[in-house]
């Protein structure tokens, strides 16, 4: 697991998921599949991305395939971070 | 005299090979519907679900979720539609409370489903939505999966029943801590559907959007009113549900004609799902209700569609939709929509502390008898009697009418005006929240001495809640902690964004927690 997915698995569990007890949680597993995330949970997560990893994520790119799993959201963080 | 799965039946016969439901790249006609509703309500008689039982659902929005809901109701039992996201402890509560028959739920939540009844579900039977030969069971429950139903005969039961029986329990919050089962019959839905059918004109040529989860009493609308005039049901699928770009987008290249959906979701598709960029040629009628629209939102709505119709639906779950709004244009002084006049077979009254009408265009509790007013509340009795009580509405005229807790006034061209409430219950992103319900589950917590929930105005989502928690002398709580209490029991959209942490609560001169200074402190 990178530095970038640790963070964001870690801020998922604790922030959104509410469950900390969430150890079984795979950076490939789907978060879309668990039927957990609502356009609300989307909005924080992308709001900790930017500050954590200060960058911005315009909201074209807010789409379900750049949220499927951690790892999919920290390829889109770098992605912004590449294109900063 | 109709029932709301006959719907489906006359689609069935007139336009046999229509769209039903399109969910994806999947579509289902309603001759498919019907024959598949009819053979999950004969499985559901077969293992010894009767008439005036109740069904739980709870999996995620799909084609089988729609025939599930017909299949219960054909098997003369009424549909309890649980909050998919909701957790199991609150699903088990409620398929308790409520002395469900069956559970229909899909294959990977058999597991949780076994875990929440530890070992003593209450159903006689189980049915699984997917072809789940290799899933696990629930320890003494028969379990039906969906490829097991093609063994039923398609011809719809029998089943005697009228249109006062029930059709549906929907469950919502309630102040004193436990969630609450409103009972509506067939023809509480329909005097809805029929109302709403004919005024926004559905015809089977319309394709209508279904954001509404299946708990959430907007989407009666989507499923019936198509069903009615045999137009197509687009559900969201679950995938796209949190993205607000992408459900505008399949929206308008779907060119889906009939929206109905919250305030909130329609701002999110203005401020976050790039709707200015759309081709919303096609949407026809734009429905709303469960909030207040901002109005400066609601203004570049109307912009964007100019061609479409727009009404504010209001009404709680207890009366479904009992007022509309048609709305021609946007008050030159941004003043709030009015939330109109009663439609739907029903009577509007506002009422003063003691019952009798508040003349002229004063302020008073909304009160609502007629043909939409919900049954009672399930297995409650006492709850039931408070909210439902006989009224004199003129002189020789009594009826049983519903306390909505709502203060309007009525204004001089006989538009109601929501003013606010009379209690702790608030809205965010369109759901209805008892404050009290989230206080009693945070004094759950051994941790916590007092607890005060307030609501923060919120521009896009209404509100946002804060929990303003007291612990007790040496012990220790994290705000994660009781966050992750809270999400055991509550849905999602009731665990509090923020809590914070006091040494003491500000109190009224007569010792009562000062909710009015905690709301300032907080905004």
């Amino acid at each position: 697991m990178t530095a970038t997915e640790a963070a964001i698995r870690e801020f998922l569990v604790t922030e959104v998921f509410y469950d900390r007890d969430l150890t079984d949680l795979g950076v490939e597993d789907s978060l879309l599949e668990r039927g957990l995330l609502d356009s609300l949970a989307i909005l924080k997560t992308v709001t900790f991305c930017e500050e954590h990893f200060g960058i911005a994520i315009p909201d074209g790119e807010v789409l379900p395939d750049h949220f499927e799993s951690v790892q999919a959201i920290a390829a889109l963080v770098e992605r912004q971070r590449g294109s900063a | 005299m109709t029932l709301l799965p006959d719907l489906v039946s006359r689609a069935a016969g007139r336009h046999a090979q229509r769209d039903a439901v399109v969910m994806g790249s999947r579509r289902l006609s309603y001759a498919a519907l019907e024959q598949a509703s009819n053979r999950l309500a004969r499985s559901l008689i077969a293992h010894g679900v009767r008439r005036g039982d109740r069904v739980a659902l709870w999996l995620p929005k799909s084609p089988e979720a729609v025939v599930a809901l017909y299949g219960v109701m054909k098997a003369g039992a009424a549909y309890v539609p649980v909050d998919p996201g909701a957790p199991p402890a609150r699903m088990a509560w409620i398929a308790r409370n409520c002395e469900v028959a069956g559970l229909v739920t899909c294959a990977d939540r058999i597991a949780r489903v076994d875990e929440a009844f530890a070992g003593r579900p209450p159903m006689r039977a189980l049915w699984v939505t997917d072809d789940a030969a290799d899933a696990p069971r629930v320890a003494g429950l028969p379990t039906v999966t969906w490829p097991a139903l093609a063994a039923e005969s398609a011809e719809r039961p029998a089943v005697p029943a009228v249109d006062a029986d029930l059709a549906y329990v929907l469950y919502t919050s309630g102040s004193t801590g436990d969630p609450k089962g409103v009972m509506l019959s067939h023809r509480n839905a329909l005097a809805f559907v029929e109302w709403a059918g004919d005024t926004f004109g559905v015809t089977s040529e319309d394709r209508l959007a279904n954001h509404a989860p299946f708990h959430f009493d907007l989407s009666t609308f989507d499923l019936f009113a198509a069903a009615r005039a045999g137009a197509a049901l687009y559900p969201v699928p679950p995938r796209l549900f949190a993205f607000p770009a992408a459900v505008a987008k399949s929206w308008c290249e779907q060119r889906l004609t009939v929206w109905y959906a919250t305030p909130s979701t329609l701002v999110l598709f203005l401020t976050r799902g790039g709707l200015a960029s759309l081709d919303l040629s096609a949407l026809r009628v734009l429905l709303f209700a469960g909030e207040v629209f901002p109005v400066k939102y609601l203004r570049e709505l109307m912009r964007l569609a100019p061609h479409a119709r727009f009404a504010n639906l209001y009404g709680p779950t207890e009366t479904n939709v009992c007022t509309w709004y048609d709305v021609k244009g946007i008050p030159a002084d941004d003043a709030p929509l009015p939330i109109g006049v009663p439609c739907c077979n029903d009577e509007a009254l506002v009422l003063d502390e003691s019952l009798k009408p508040v003349p002229g265009g004063g302020a008073g509790e909304l009160w609502v008898r007629g043909a939409t007013v919900m049954q009672g509340y399930w297995g409650d009795p006492g709850r039931t009697a408070l909210a439902l009580q006989s009224i004199e509405v003129a002189p020789g005229i009594s009826d049983r009418a519903y306390r909505t807790g709502d203060i309007v006034r009525r204004r001089a061209d006989g538009d109601l005006e929501f003013l606010g409430r009379r209690d702790h219950q608030v809205k965010t992103r369109g759901y209805r929240v008892e404050l009290g319900e989230i206080e009693t589950t945070l004094h759950r917590h051994p941790a916590v001495d007092e607890a005060v929930v307030v609501a923060i105005p919120d521009e896009e989502i209404t509100n946002r809640l804060k929990a303003v928690v007291v612990t007790r002398p040496g012990a220790a709580v994290s705000e994660a902690d009781l966050r992750q209490h809270c999400a055991a029991t509550l849905p999602r959209y009731m665990v509090p964004e923020a809590i914070e942490f006091r040494a003491a609560l500000p109190r009224t001169s007569s010792g009562k927690v000062d909710r009015r200074a905690l709301q300032e402190l907080s905004s």
